[in-house]
């Protein structure tokens, strides 16, 4: 698994990883059950050090999205719908947040923020 | 055997330097960044592990193998890339690789060739006629060919011009696919060793200042935005403090301590960033700097 991952940005590796990982499994990208590559494979794969995918193959794991079996590897946590909508707003509202700081902060009112967000949301049509 | 080095209580007088006492130990499939300022001891540690330098007191072991012109097997467990490249010398490359080949067990000529293709190294031409570039190639050549586990690299990338450096960069993951490998990597430049380093350690007049894993630093060093206070002072584990028009940026190099610390006091936090490994090896060199001048002053 080749992951774009950004290695002059400030974002530690490891974070990068999880949250790329986390969006796949979200978008159904990879389904449950599915094997993660072993932490080696997927540290050369991707020419980055064997610690950083370890810490973020734990952090998928604490959060829930993976499980590990003994001496078998990482796979896939099956979502239930409820979970993966809680997780998915979360993601929303974390990106969301510094976005609309950013808004209110050059002058837009709340009522003029939900108008321009429901007609953006208006133009998705009917892949919504 | 699960360490590759292992240096206990080592110490070297070298003109007005001393170095040490430095402990240091490196696991098997490991890269350790050593991280540090111009004369602050990366290259008399290495001169030492070496053998290039002879300890004044403490013990190396490379492999399990005591660090001493008597004991073979020490020399044939590691390779090393000087920053000093090989002196002036009238053999041609091909030469000199056969005249040290002498000197070690076996020789993978595959790799031989192989490093000597991707690096470019004009493998005929009369060693002392080759520019700073060229010579430090042929090092990363018989550093590397002669079936080591530990390398030793002391700012190997300086002279190599980028598509160069590239292909070291590869040959180095390369390297590492094999679990038993270890690298020592000296170097100014972090931006290299990202990447490929698990641990960081420092070093600052002559002593290793701290050991830290990449993900520790990653997570541990932040930049934290907080409005005015009058506790400023009493904020734990803050290296520098930036006021900027009544918003406080801090950097701290432990997270968690900062952090419990501003919400006790009801400090509001206004953002927190994460730093880049360059920018916090930078900062931390700077702290432990900062740290020896009070000792001096006191």
């Amino acid at each position: 698994m080749k992951l774009e991952l950004n290695d002059i940005s400030n974002i530690p590796l490891q974070q990068q990883i999880y949250s790329k990982i986390k969006a796949k499994i979200l978008s159904g990208e990879l389904i449950s059950d599915f094997q993660l590559p072993s932490i080696r494979t997927f540290a050369i794969d991707n020419r980055i050090s064997v610690i950083t995918v370890q810490k973020a193959y734990e952090i998928l794991e604490i959060d829930g999205l993976i499980y590990s079996k003994r001496s078998k590897g990482f796979f896939v946590k099956s979502l239930d719908e409820s979970v993966r909508n809680t997780i998915a707003s979360e993601n929303l509202i974390r990106e969301v947040n510094p976005i609309l700081k950013k808004a209110i902060a050059e002058g837009l009112t709340s009522s003029e923020i939900s108008k321009i967000i429901n007609e953006i949301i208006k133009d998705f049509g009917e892949d919504l | 055997m699960k360490l590759n080095l292992k240096l206990v209580g080592v110490r070297k007088k070298y003109k007005d330097f001393y170095l040490g006492p430095i402990s240091l130990e490196l696991e098997k499939g490991k890269v350790l960044a050593l991280i540090g300022q111009n004369g602050a001891g990366k290259t008399t540690t290495l001169d030492c592990i070496s053998g290039v330098s002879y300890r004044d007191e403490g013990t190396i072991e490379v492999c399990g193998y005591d660090a001493n012109p008597n004991e073979k097997k020490w020399k044939n467990c590691f390779g090393y890339v000087s920053a000093e490249p090989v002196a002036i010398n009238t053999m041609t490359g091909t030469n000199f690789l056969k005249y040290i080949s002498k000197y070690y067990d076996k020789c993978n000529y595959q790799l031989m060739d192989n490093l000597i293709k991707k690096l470019e190294f004009p493998i005929n031409e009369t060693i002392y006629k080759l520019s700073t570039g060229n010579k430090t190639k042929l090092e990363i050549i018989s550093a590397m060919s002669f079936c080591p586990t530990l390398l030793l690299l002391d700012e190997p990338t300086n002279a190599l011009d980028p598509i160069v450096r590239d292909a070291f960069l590869e040959i180095i993951f390369d390297f590492m696919k094999d679990e038993n490998n270890s690298i020592i990597w000296s170097t100014h430049i972090v931006s290299e060793v990202a990447k490929i380093a698990d641990d960081f350690a420092f070093i600052c007049n002559g002593v290793i200042t701290e050991v830290s894993s990449k993900i520790e630093l990653t997570e541990n060093w932040r930049k934290i935005l907080i409005k005015q206070t009058d506790y400023l002072e009493n904020i734990p584990e803050v290296v520098e403090l930036q006021d900027d028009d009544g918003r406080i940026e801090l950097i701290s190099r432990d997270y968690n301590a900062t952090m419990s610390f501003l919400k006790e006091s009801k400090i509001d936090i206004v953002d927190e960033y994460y730093m880049s490994l360059e920018n916090i090896c930078l900062k931390n060199l700077q702290f432990f700097k900062s740290e020896f001048e009070e000792e001096d002053y006191v």
